[in-house]
This record gives C-alpha cells, sequence and structure tokens, in this order.
C-alpha cells in the first residue's frame, strides 16, 4: 500500500505538489502510532546551577554580561542532556539550548552572555532554564543606558564587520572605549578573520540619523607592533546617506597609529571604513578603536 | 518485505507508562547504557516547515548494504532544528530507478530527539556493484531523490572504478563549488578526509561568503558543546553545492582535528583544558559527527568511537579508512614546523596507535586488491620545509611522529605488488609524492604513491603556488606536485593504472567557478611511482 500510494505521490506532485500532498495524508496514516523504543530508565537527576545570584544587564550592543550555566549530572548513568533557556522579551540570550554529553558525577560549564537592546526599560528580568524535572530561575537587572559623555558617535551602537577573528579580535572590541594597542589580541582590538584578502569593511550603525564630519581610526600600534609594520595603510572613509554609501575621506600610505579624517559634516544613519591594504604583506585588518564626531 | 525499525510494542508500553509517571518529556536525551529514546508521533504529526532542509545523504557502502540519511531540521538555526521534542516517524524508499518505479526496499526509522533526529538506515538485501535511488517521507513532506551505489562483490573482477577525494570545507573561507563539480563527476563513491566542519565562530557576514543573509548570532562563539556542535552542521549544510555532493554519490567519511578541536591530539586539546572536560566536549563532537555523516549505527556513546574501518571493491581496490586523530600522543615540541628532536622519534609517542596499524598493515598484506588506497589526513610522506642542509617538518603530520611514521612505511615498503596509494588531505593545497625508501635519496626505491587533495574552500581563494609551496619544491625531491588552488582529487583504477586528476576551481569567493584539471598523473599497476599524464 505504501508503495502504491508514494509513486502515486511522486507522480502527482509534479502538478499541485501542495493540494495533493493535504489529500493524502489520511491514506499514509498506517503507521498508527509509531514504533519506540524503551529500556528501563534509570533515574536520572540533573542540576541546573548559576554562578552568581543576580545577572547585571546593560542595554547596550557588546555588553559583554551574563552568567555561567552549571550543568550536571548527578545520578549514576552517564547522559546526554538538554537545558533549555528561556528570558522575555527584548532580552535575548546568546544561547536557548545547551546540550551535551554529561558523565555522571560531571558539571558542565557554560557561559551565557544576556543582552538587552537600547532603550530597555530598566528593571527586575527572569531568566528560567529547565532540564528534566530540574529548574532554575536566573534574576536580571537592567541599568538604566549609559549615556556618552564625549560626543563619539560610535559608543553604545551596532557595530558589524565583513569577518572577525574570533573569539580574540571581535568587531566589538573596536568600539569599546579601549584604544591602549598594549591590550591586543584581548577582544579589545577587531582583526578580520580572511589573511591577505582584501577589502574588509569594519561598520558601525547609529539608532537614528546623526550628524558626521570626523571619523578617527586607531590601528595597531604597540612597541611589538608597530603600525609601519603591522597597521592599516590605506582605507576609504564612507558614510551612509539615505540608502547610499558615500565616500568622504580617503588614507593613503598610513605608517602612523592614529589617522584622524575630517570632512564636511554630512546627516548619516552609519558610517564604515573600507580596508584596502594593511603595512604586513598578506595581512590582516586591525582596529583597536574606531571612533566618529560631528566634527 | 519491509524491514521496520524497532517494531516493540512491549516495550513501547513500558515507555508510555515511565513518562505518565515522570511528567514525560524529560529533557533527557537517555542514558549511554539504553537503546530507548522518547515515543515516536504518528507520521502525521505537523512540522512547522520542510524538515528536508539538510539534505540527504548515502554512505559506507558494502557489496549488499548502504546506509542512507538525512536529519529533520525544518528551522535549522533554531533549538532542535524546529523541530518538537518528541521522536517522529520517518519512511524511506530504495529504488532501481530513479523514478521509483522498481522499489527494492521501504520502511519506517525513527527521528529521535537524543540524535537530534537524525535518521541512519542501514539498508541490506541489496544487489553488489548497482546503482539506487533513495528518498524519505515525513507527513506530507518527501525528501529530494539521492543517488547511491553499492561496492562490487567480494572476488568480482572490476573494470573501473572512479573515486572523488576532499577535504578541509571553513565555510566562511568560501563556497562549496567543488562539490557542485564533485556532484557532476558520477563517481563511485566520495572520499572525505576530515575537517567537515570547523568549530569556530562565525562572523553576520560569513567571511568571504559575504553573505546579504547574516548568519544568525548563536554561531559566533566556538562549538563546543553537543547544540552548538550541530548547529555547526547545519550551517555547512546550508550550501545547496555541499547537499548535491552527497545526493549524487556515497561518501566514506573520515574525521580530523576541526570536527573537534584545531590540532587536538588524543586526549590533548589545543588549550590543554583538563582531560575531564575535554572528553565531555570530545564525546559531543563525536556525537555530533556521527549525527550528520551517513555512518552505520549504533552512535557514539560517550568520548570514543570506531571509525577506522575498510571497503572492499571486488579485486580492484581495497580502501583503508584512518583515523589519526583519537589515539594519538600530543604533538612533539610544543606543535608547528619544527627541526628533529628525541621527541618526535620516541618509538612509544602514538599516531594512528599500534592495534591501528597492526590493522592496517595485516589488511594490506591480506589484501587480494590490486589498489590499496589509504584514507589518510595528515601528509603520511617525509615533508621537508628547510631547503638548505637542515630539516624542519610539521609536528602535527606524520613526520612529527617519527617512529610510528617509519614503522608503518617500512611495513607498506615491505609489501610486493600492493600497489600502496596514500590519499591525504588537510593542507589545503595538492601534492603529488612518490614514497621513497629512502626520502633523501631520489635513486631508491619508490614502492608507493601519495596523493594530496586540495581543500574544498579552506584559505580562500588560493593561488597556484605560494612561497611556502615552493620551499616544499625546493626541499623534497620526491614532490611532483604543489598546488594551492581549491578543488578536489580525482582516481580513477582499472586493473593496469591508476589515473588522478587534480581538479581546480580559480575562486570560491564567489558562485558557480569553472573546474578544470591543473595537472595529472598516471601509475603503472605493480610499477611503483608517479607519470606526469
Amino acid at each position: 500500500m505504501t508503495r502504491t500510494l508514494w509513486r502515486r505521490l511522486v507522480g502527482l506532485s509534479r502538478g499541485r505538489k501542495a493540494a495533493v500532498a493535504g489529500a493524502v495524508i489520511a491514506l499514509v496514516a498506517i503507521g498508527g502510532t509509531a514504533p519506540a523504543v524503551a529500556g528501563r530508565p534509570a533515574p536520572t537527576r540533573l542540576s541546573l546551577a548559576s554562578d552568581v545570584s543576580l545577572v547585571q544587564v546593560n542595554p547596550i550592543p557588546c555588553a559583554n554580561q551574563g552568567f555561567q550555566l552549571q550543568f550536571g549530572n548527578t545520578g549514576r548513568a552517564d547522559v546526554y542532556a538538554d537545558a533549555f533557556l528561556e528570558v522575555k522579551a527584548p532580552l535575548t540570550l546568546s544561547r536557548n539550548l545547551v546540550s551535551s554529553y554529561l558523565p555522571a558525577g560531571y558539571t558542565l560549564k557554560v557561559p551565557i552572555t544576556v543582552t538587552a537592546p537600547r532603550g530597555t526599560a530598566p528593571g527586575q528580568y527572569t531568566i528560567t532554564v529547565r532540564s528534566g524535572e530540574s529548574r532554575l530561575s536566573v534574576p536580571v537587572e537592567v541599568a538604566p543606558g549609559p549615556v556618552d559623555t564625549t560626543g563619539n558617535l560610535a559608543r553604545y551602537v551596532p557595530v558589524t564587520a565583513s569577518s572577525e577573528n574570533l573569539p580574540s579580535y571581535p568587531a566589538c572590541g573596536a568600539v569599546d572605549g579601549d584604544r591602549d594597542s598594549n591590550h591586543w589580541a584581548t577582544t579589545t582590538g577587531w582583526n578580520d578573520a580572511n589573511k591577505g584578502a582584501f577589502p574588509d569593511w569594519l561598520q558601525v550603525t547609529f539608532d537614528k540619523p546623526e550628524t558626521i564630519g570626523r571619523v578617527d581610526v586607531y590601528t595597531l600600534d604597540s612597541t611589538k607592533y608597530p603600525a609601519a609594520k603591522y597597521g592599516l595603510r590605506d582605507w576609504d572613509v564612507q558614510v551612509r546617506v539615505g540608502a547610499d554609501w558615500q565616500t568622504v575621506a580617503q588614507v593613503r600610505g598610513n605608517v602612523a597609529g592614529q589617522v584622524s579624517s575630517s570632512f564636511t559634516p554630512l546627516t548619516a544613519t552609519a558610517f564604515r571604513i573600507v580596508t584596502l591594504t594593511s603595512n604586513e604583506t598578506a595581512g590582516y585588518s586591525r582596529v583597536v578603536e574606531l571612533e566618529a564626531y560631528a566634527s | 518485505m519491509i524491514p521496520v525499525e524497532d517494531p516493540r510494542p512491549a516495550a513501547r508500553l513500558a515507555r508510555r507508562r515511565f513518562l505518565t509517571v515522570t511528567g514525560a518529556a524529560t529533557a533527557l536525551a537517555f542514558a549511554t547504557n539504553l537503546p530507548g529514546g522518547s515515543s515516536a508521533s504518528a507520521a502525521t504529526d505537523r512540522l512547522p516547515d520542510d524538515p528536508f532542509t539538510l539534505g540527504i545523504a548515502s554512505g559506507d557502502p558494502l557489496p549488499e548494504a548502504v546506509v542512507i540519511w538525512t536529519r529533520l531540521a525544518p528551522r535549522p538555526y533554531e533549538p532542535l532544528g524546529g523541530m518538537p521534542y518528541h521522536a517522529v516517524e520517518v519512511e524511506w524508499q530504495v529504488a532501481s530507478d530513479e523514478r521509483f518505479r522498481r522499489i527494492v526496499r521501504s520502511g519506517r526509522a525513527t527521528a529521535r530527539p537524543e540524535y537530534s533526529y537524525s535518521v541512519h538506515v542501514d539498508v541490506r538485501g541489496l544487489q553488489p556493484s548497482r546503482q539506487y535511488w533513495y528518498r524519505f517521507k515525513v507527513g506530507t513532506y518527501l525528501s529530494p531523490v539521492g543517488r547511491t551505489r553499492t561496492t562490487p562483490a567480494p572476488g568480482q573482477r572490476v573494470d573501473h572504478l572512479t573515486f572523488a577525494v576532499a577535504s578541509c570545507q571553513s565555510f566562511p573561507d568560501g563556497f562549496y563549488t567543488a562539490h557542485q563539480h564533485i556532484a557532476a563527476e558520477d563517481v563511485d563513491a566520495v572520499v572525505f578526509l576530515g575537517d567537515y566542519i570547523y568549530e569556530y565562530g562565525v562572523s553576520a557576514s560569513g567571511g568571504l561568503r559575504n553573505l546579504t543573509d547574516p548568519v544568525p548570532n548563536q554561531f559566533r562563539t566556538e562549538a563546543d558543546t553537543l547544540d552548538r556542535y550541530r548547529l555547526q552542521y547545519a550551517l555547512y549544510k546550508s550550501d545547496p553545492d555541499l547537499r548535491a555532493a552527497h545526493q549524487a554519490a556515497p561518501w566514506i567519511p573520515t574525521w580530523d582535528d576541526h570536527e573537534v578541536q584545531d590540532n587536538y591530539a588524543g586526549l590533548t586539546s589545543k588549550s590543554n583544558a583538563p582531560v575531564e572536560d575535554f572528553l565531555v566536549r570530545r564525546a559531543s563532537a563525536y556525537r555530533a559527527y556521527w549525527e550528520h555523516m551517513p555512518l552505520r549505527s549504533p552512535a557514539p556513546q560517550g568520548p570514543n568511537y570506531m571509525l577506522y574501518r575498510r571497503f572492499t571493491f571486488g579485486r580492484l581496490a581495497e580502501l583503508n579508512v584512518l583515523d589519526t586523530r583519537q589515539y594519538r600522543a600530543d604533538q612533539a615540541s610544543a606543535d608547528g614546523w619544527k627541526v628533529d628532536s628525541e621527541e618526535r622519534r620516541d618509538p612509544a609517542r602514538a599516531l594512528a596507535g599500534a592495534q591501528q596499524q597492526r590493522w592496517l598493515l595485516d589488511g594490506v598484506r591480506t589484501s587480494h586488491a590490486t589498489w590499496n588506497l589509504l584514507a589518510n589526513q595528515v601528509i603520511m610522506s617525509r615533508m621537508d620545509q628547510d631547503p638548505t642542509a637542515g630539516d624542519l617538518y610539521n609536528m602535527d603530520a606524520w613526520d612529527g611522529y617519527a617512529a610510528e611514521q617509519k614503522v608503518t612505511l617500512d611495513g607498506l615498503a615491505a609489501l610486493r605488488g600492493r600497489n600502496p596509494v596514500v590519499l591525504t588531505g588537510d593542507v589545503h593545497a595538492a601534492y603529488a609524492l612518490d614514497m621513497k625508501r629512502d626520502f633523501t635519496d631520489p635513486a631508491s626505491q619508490t614502492y608507493g604513491v601519495e596523493l594530496v587533495a586540495t581543500s574544498i574552500s579552506s584559505g580562500g581563494n588560493g593561488s597556484e603556488i605560494s612561497a611556502t609551496g615552493q620551499k616544499f619544491l625546493d626541499s623534497n625531491p620526491h614532490l611532483k606536485l604543489v598546488n594551492e588552488r581549491r578543488g578536489y582529487l580525482r582516481v580513477r583504477l582499472t586493473e593496469r593504472e591508476l589515473r588522478a586528476d587534480y581538479r581546480a576551481v580559480p575562486y570560491v569567493d564567489r558562485n558557480d567557478a569553472p573546474v578544470q584539471t591543473v595537472s595529472s598523473f598516471t601509475v603503472e599497476a605493480g610499477n611503483p611511482g608517479l607519470h606526469a599524464a
């Protein structure tokens, strides 16, 4: 019976797939309840815990905040287990499911990042975690959003890149307020992921249109990694006006650690640098900090 | 005859009762010592969308059997792939014609959450040396149709065989155009030599792919838990060319390091994490690998999995699939390219390990096949990177485990008329090497060849030859080819001759690159050594 049906289904589905499929459902219900296998389940005990009693959350992109989920197997049998995590919008978690092999007596420790967008109402929230019969509630406190007082338009807004060399060189590191090249390779600067391949780009997107007239680039420049050897050499500065990207400045032959590009101020929704080459042969794009100002 | 998986009503009832008592839908993926799982729903269970987003596959062909595979994932980047948290029944069919007029086998299997809703059906009772077509069905959803092929019968004379040999497909490094060309080759099998996934986090733009649909946030962190490894496979299988290569031919896969972690060695992680922690990660990675490959059951239970195995293609060829990751000692001299050392030559340091090595050499010795192929990960022949009098070796390759390398190579060299052919991946470059009794003496006996397939995408667009590639040519007289474009290797075998065609694409940062043969070699059966063709 199954055989005939399948053939018919395929034959017909060349014409009107969806309609036919609906009609076939009833005929295919031969299996009834599907087979399942069961052993005698051993008592399984899973434990859930957090390393902190309260998660403090700053409502900005790039905030590195959250908690460590401690997912344990307190039973006597080795298991594969799932833990489901939830939080109410607009908060988000870096993962909503943790699955792992858990040998008896083992506790897995998984970092969970908690993010709240700008404008999230300050107050109390709760993350719930469940695994089998186990439950965990982790309280969250969302703080009022920070206010930038330096005029740097790149602070506390979303940043993206053509690629990121993760985990040590995220795009977020280029807008974290840390210009110090001695902190290189500790997530405080951006390095793309494709050696020798250009162009790359690093982009900041504003929450609302902003007046922008200057972009400062701090490329990698330390005693160990001088800009003349490892820093960016050539790049374009572009701003987005409406849907169009406009090139407002070009930097060529740079060997310095900091370059300020000033231009006639514009109202823009985003800006980016498009990197063209590095001082290193077959190198990377490396930006310790990217800043923008009205003038 | 319709073989049905696990039709055991008594057990089902017992399970039901258990579910009622405990409140059910427990998150537990069940103990490794239990065969159980959650109960399967009826075939008409509503799924939110087409569950066959990750495609289908077949693999590990035998004369009378082949494994067919799929994984249900209507929303592949959501938790559980968008599936309900219970088992779902899947129907399957195998036919001897593309239109399924002659169905030779069919049945039902259960896709369980414990195995990320993957289905591995070991279809038995097939005819040797035959093409078959297969497909799956869940509710009203029908999968694409895959083509597969059984191996020749034992002792059978075989006119010719064709294999595609591939490795290393970093998703953010480029498109899988090479797989599109593999799919068009009509090969007997695809031999995949590892680095099917890379564990690294993936940026929103997907690296060189520069995607308009951003790669979701949960991909930013490195894969280290089971859910995260599963996501990585889902992302990799989002490339339609990879799915096409699976759909076109059976695969015979093995892993290298990146299925778990860059350059891990047995129990030792790259970061020297506590062994207890690393083994948990390895167990999750191994399980995810099995879930996404057309491998036979049972699935890995815990941190060990026996992956090395052998396939016989009548009297023409035998393929020995190696695992040089799971059993190896830590790399000597802190890894990297290093000069010779006592540690490098320490006979206590395993690569394949004594048991696997014995299995390999015994197998090749007792083989009745004309060609004896090794599906190997890292370069087995000596490969010096220093063009001067000094030597510089890759501590992660067989060179880094000189004692076991010597025993293995001496063992292969001592066997007469076995025509050993080592197929290797790992290095993102096409190489062709004569295997010499004494690699420092070009006049010494050649007893086999090593054919290194370049990467599918890893390394980006690549070039004809880099400065390092030139160093290899200058330092190793037994090395006859270096090409650093992306692509794969096509190996054609007859009783008289092996022909190796190195296939390459000019770029991978855009789709649809054409393919060309950049170099070809032949090897005459019974007369080891490469001849430019």
